[in-house]
């Protein structure tokens, strides 16, 4: 069947190569997912980074205070439970 | 904005930007709902259409689509965008005047389109509508906007870029390199260009870009939204990051081959259809990866489903994300594309993922987010659950609806008897039997269209009770410095010269088209394995290496670059080479050369006259292809009840394509001769007069309105620069024959009783429909003349030859 596909252009072989360069990339990107990355401190910072600045000094400013800043808590309850990621 | 004190600093978010873009959301959001509806209700009923020029389905449908993805969703992906990124990369958008740039150019951009599009100002190019100037300006805006995010990220004070901020990167790069290519164009006046590309070449380029569109503008912000707004609001971090890294690098090069599977069966070149086919069937994998990443976000949450109306709105957005991801890849298959293709069915698949996975996605984002712009509580979470359940009743009744419609069209028009011939052969017999679904989308679609108005009610309410906050937060006064590492390093170092050692020996194999060259096989499996080999001795050195590039905003946005270059590049070069190979005009002496020629030469159309280009012109701008295609695919039912199916060569002058994606009337390809003149004018007069159950808007205004001959000259030039084998005597001729061949479907239709002005739209349309399908004649080996005799120009009002080839079937 492959040679019907190329029966038509040497241009064709592009797809075939742009695949397996996917295939390869793909396999190095599993294996630096599930083999080397192994920090699980790292892998925690990175998922909880979305809660880092409330969990460390989120406060706002008054409109009607001049800009003088009161700490306000925008989101009460950030424990996080079950916070370990994957 | 920040003032310092000894060791921190305070960051004051600019959450006004967001407030607008929120504001605007909801707005076009209604809009888009409103023009959907509208435009439900002229299928079903087609005086909703009122009989005016500029509120015809053809010129209301593309106004509907760019209100609903670029108007909607992207004001609440900007919206969205905007509070995310601040936050995680805690620092303050980098420039203020660059944001309500964005914002201002934004809404102009849209209010130009809701103008242009009733006035039917169009490239006809599915979500690419939009004329050149218009075009220009979206491409200022989206510069502005990628300004601000990258020099947002130079100046965070956060080290890391989380997985959202990847999608956020993905989709400005990938977005500006689509919209630029898609819209390469050659203006002809202020309002009016022709595509660079024409035909076959036009197509791949077009669905290229327009799956894309979905993939780049409507998937990979709202999923970087979803691991941002998801996670907060379940106040839990996302499942897995490692699957998101995944998930992240294998969607954006997948995604980008895809578009093909819009053109199955067509005449695109086979190998291209099996790859957007392959890779559509492989973008399952990682789609539901990111799927099933969002929905185990909520493991140990979902009570929450129960009480909080924001993760039932995220919940069925990543479900509905989860169906259309699986119906996507299912509708790549061909046979399944056999069956599905030019039917409801991709209407319903559509709207799946724009109302269901967009809508419901950034109805939770608000809800999430507005009460917090405003530093108070939602004002009323019932009325959300009301909004959350009509919106889904709504969205359910119109998929299904369309399913239902779109499945029994597909069996419908493929039915045969027991002898092999069409069981149905009257195509209006299918719409008539999709009346009911008409009816039931429309009633979906308004139930849908009225939920949002409860939205609107409560972010009134909500911001009634609140007022506009402003939030900031302490950082280090030192910046954290995420790209401290040289792009150059990392750019050299082993991995990456291992990922361009692979690319390098990929093209030299495949320049020397060698790819099944045992030896060089073994070369790249050798340098495969030796990279495997490096990475288990310096395992821990690779994985600091693409921690690094995670941090490194420039060299990570180069990756993601080349990855979605990839794709693009080797669809669309290849297409565009190969055929160039089909030559545009083909002579007797070239046939002479190469007999194989005459095959091509059978097939190859004909320029049109300036009569028929003209008509063609008034064809894409009044949006007739959103429901009349011009593709016949090689089946034997389609070969029936059209004609011999479409080759690549019927449509290589045709700038831009017309091939269209969805029959709610016949195809057109090869309605030429099919039908006389005055059969032409009854039908765009009152369909109902040639076809009872028709629902096609009426064409009245084709009669008064009148075309000017010099226009189309300067047209014809443009498009012989584009390769239209047009004559310097076409020109000189050019005006004369607009008006001979306008006179002689005039006078035609003036025996029959009918009074049409020549040069009016009407008599033009009529002669671009009845050139349709009409295959070129070969051209004959010329005859040895001793002396040939310079041959006269004709005189004006003499007959010619492509006058005649017009004359009406049966004449």
């Amino acid at each position: 069947m492959y040679q019907e596909f190329y029966s038509k252009s040497d241009l064709l072989v592009w797809p075939v190569l742009a695949l397996l360069i996917f295939v390869m990339i793909f396999v190095g990107v599993l294996a630096y997912v599930f083999l080397g990355l192994r920090d699980q401190k790292k892998i925690d910072e990175m998922a909880s980074l979305p809660f880092v600045s409330e969990q460390e000094t989120d406060t706002r400013i008054d409109p009607d205070n001049h800009g003088r800043n009161e700490p306000v808590v925008t989101d009460p309850a950030h424990e996080l439970q079950d916070g370990r990621t994957r | 904005m920040e003032a310092t004190n000894t060791q921190m600093k305070t960051v004051v978010f600019d959450d006004a930007i967001v407030r607008a873009f929120s504001i605007v959301t909801v707005v076009w959001g209604i809009v888009a709902f409103l023009a959907g509806a509208w435009i439900a209700a002229a299928l079903s009923f087609w005086q909703v259409n009122l009989d005016l020029e500029w509120l015809s389905f053809g010129r209301l449908r593309p106004l509907h689509t760019n209100a609903a993805i670029f108007a909607f969703v992207g004001n609440g992906m900007f919206a969205g965008i905007y509070y995310s990124t601040q936050r995680l990369l805690k620092v303050r958008m980098a420039n203020d005047f660059l944001s309500w740039a964005n914002f201002w150019g934004w809404q102009l951009v849209i209010v130009l389109a809701a103008v242009t599009y009733p006035l039917g100002l169009t490239q006809s190019k599915e979500y690419a509508e939009l004329i050149w100037p218009i075009d220009l300006l979206v491409v200022v805006v989206w510069v502005v906007f990628a300004i601000n995010f990258f020099w947002t990220l130079a100046k965070r004070n956060e080290k890391n870029l989380y997985v959202a901020i990847w999608f956020y990167i993905s989709t400005i790069v990938t977005i500006a390199v689509l919209y630029i290519v898609n819209n390469l164009q050659i203006p002809t006046s202020l309002t009016h260009s022709y595509p660079i590309f024409g035909g076959v070449q036009d197509a791949l380029v077009q669905w290229w870009y327009g799956h894309n569109a979905v993939a780049f503008f409507l998937t990979t912000p709202p999923l970087g939204l979803m691991y941002y707004f998801m996670v907060k609001a379940a106040e839990r971090p996302v499942y897995s990051y490692r699957l998101s890294v995944v998930h992240f690098w294998s969607l954006i090069f997948l995604y980008i081959w895809a578009g093909p599977h819009h053109l199955l069966y067509t005449a695109l070149p086979d190998w291209a259809q099996t790859l957007g086919m392959i890779f559509s069937v492989m973008l399952w994998a990682p789609s539901w990866g990111g799927m099933l990443n969002g929905l185990l976000t909520l493991r140990g949450a979902w009570d929450k489903l129960r009480t909080d109306p924001v993760i039932k709105f995220f919940v069925v957005a990543v479900t509905f994300y989860g169906m259309s991801t699986f119906e996507g890849p299912l509708l790549s298959i061909k046979s399944v594309s056999a069956l599905g293709h030019y039917t409801d069915w991709i209407i319903g698949h559509v709207h799946g993922g724009a109302l269901g996975w967009n809508g419901f996605m950034t109805f939770g984002i608000l809800y999430w987010m507005w009460p917090r712009l405003y530093g108070t509580k939602l004002w009323s979470k019932r009325l959300a659950e009301w909004h959350f359940w009509f919106a889904t009743i709504g969205i359910l009744m119109y998929i299904v609806s369309m399913w239902v419609s779109g499945v029994s069209q597909g069996l419908f028009w493929r039915a045969m008897d027991a002898e092999g011939y069409l069981m149905y052969p009257d195509f209006i017999e299918g719409l008539t039997n999709s009346r009911a679904m008409y009816a039931t989308r429309l009633a979906g679609g308004v139930l849908y269209l009225a939920s949002a108005f409860l939205l609107v009610w409560n972010l009134i309410m909500t911001a009634k009770q609140g007022s506009p906050a402003t939030v900031s937060i302490q950082v280090p006064a030192k910046r954290a410095e995420g790209d401290k590492e040289s792009a150059w390093k990392l750019l050299t170092s082993a991995p990456m010269l291992f990922i361009g050692g692979i690319l390098v020996l990929a093209i030299w194999f495949g320049a020397s088209g060698g790819l099944l060259s045992p030896v060089l096989l073994a070369v790249l499996i050798v340098v495969f394995v030796a990279g495997i080999i490096s990475y288990g001795l310096h395992q821990r050195k690779w994985g600091e290496w693409y921690g690094l590039v995670e941090r490194h905003a420039l060299v990570f946005t180069i990756l993601a670059l080349v990855a979605i270059l990839i794709g693009g590049a080797v669809e669309i070069i290849p297409t565009i080479i190969v055929s160039e190979k089909v030559p545009m005009n083909i002579t007797a002496e070239m046939i002479e050369a190469d007999p194989e020629l005459a095959e091509t030469a059978k097939w190859l159309q004909k320029p049109y006259t300036p009569l028929e280009l003209a008509g063609r012109d008034v064809y894409v701008s009044e949006g007739c292809y959103t429901c009349h295609s011009q593709m016949i695919r090689p089946f034997r039912h389609e070969v029936l009840r059209y004609g011999d199916y479409s080759r690549l060569e019927e449509s290589l002058l045709d700038f831009p394509f017309q091939w269209g994606s969805k029959r709610t009337g016949l195809d057109l390809a090869r309605v030429g001769g099919k039908y006389d003149h005055l059969w032409h004018y009854l039908h765009l007069m009152d369909p109902r007069s040639t076809s009872p159950a028709s629902n096609m808007p009426t064409y009245t205004h084709f009669k008064t309105k009148t075309l000017d001959a010099a226009v189309y000259v300067g047209r014809m030039r443009v498009l012989a620069k584009l390769g239209v084998p047009y004559t310097d005597e076409d020109f000189a001729r050019a005006e004369a024959r607009f008006a001979q061949q306008g006179q002689e479907i005039s006078d035609y239709l003036s025996e029959k009783g009918v009074e049409v002005a020549p040069n009016s739209e009407l008599v033009a349309v009529i002669a671009y429909l009845q050139q349709l399908g009409k295959t070129n004649e070969l051209p004959q080996p010329a005859t040895p003349v001793e002396a040939p005799a310079p041959e006269a120009a004709p005189a004006e009002g003499e007959a010619t030859t492509a006058a005649l080839e017009t004359a009406p079937a049966g004449e």
